[in-house]
């Protein structure tokens, strides 16, 4: 009974002194994918850092409804226009898009 | 008296330099953007393919715009070339003109056909081929 109690209080103490849980940060990677999905309802996305670790280049695969009806062009500039504070920092932005396929 | 009429001539003059000072510096930087702008529109228009591009044909200055060249190279294209790393003011615009944020960037024709991903699809497709064969053409 004593022990239980113990480590009951125990257990309370650990909740309390531990640190609060942190959202760990996303990567810039994650970010964008985060953004292109959210913006462009895209189901099938992919950022890549192909910078080799420094962050200046990236390569993106995005598919979204939201391109059908629309040429190569228009397509990658939706694309560039949700990450376009992103693209700006970068030295080189690879795309491809695409339509969902069935669409 | 004599102090109120140098006053009052003061603020005429300011009043007549202010607007001056604070129109030059709008002039000033908005000058370089035009002479880019203009400079875009010629090459464009005067070179049915052109490609705008880090470095030259012979050295290119990037990966991405050195496979532009060599697309172009590999269809056998007649194209002109222009190096935006020797121009700062053109590097700059050309984004805002062809509204696309990075080089290379390819005209033909006139019109704004894309930056080296959409020109190695197209060329895979082989569209990229036929659409300069039009232009060569006409």
């Amino acid at each position: 009974m004593l022990r239980l109690a113990v480590s009951r209080n125990a257990g309370a103490l650990l909740r309390r002194t531990a640190p609060p849980r942190v959202r760990l940060l996303s990567t810039p990677s994650e970010a964008m994918e985060a953004k292109l999905r959210d913006e462009l309802d895209a189901v099938n996305v992919t950022v890549e850092d192909v910078s080799g670790g420094c962050g200046a280049m990236y390569k993106a695969y995005v598919e979204s409804p939201r391109f059908v009806g629309l040429g190569v062009v228009k397509q990658h500039k939706l694309v560039q226009g949700v990450l376009k504070a992103e693209i700006a920092e970068m030295h080189g932005f690879t795309l491809k898009t695409a339509k969902p396929r069935g669409d | 008296m004599r102090v109120l009429r140098v006053a009052a001539l003061v603020a005429a003059a300011n009043a007549f330099v202010a607007p001056l000072a604070a129109r030059r510096p709008v002039a000033v930087r908005g000058a370089p953007e035009d002479a880019a702008d203009a400079k875009i529109d010629s090459f464009v228009k005067d070179n049915k393919v052109m490609l705008f591009m880090k470095g030259t044909k012979i050295f290119p200055q990037c990966g991405f715009s050195n496979m532009a060249v060599q697309i172009l190279n590999a269809i056998g294209a007649d194209f002109e070339t222009c190096d935006v790393l020797s121009d700062d003011f053109i590097r700059q615009q050309i984004k805002v003109y062809s509204d696309w944020p990075t080089i290379p960037q390819l005209y033909v024709d006139g019109e704004f056909v894309g930056g080296s991903d959409i020109m190695l699809e197209m060329y895979q497709a082989g569209e990229l081929q036929e659409m300069i064969e039009v232009a060569a053409a006409s």
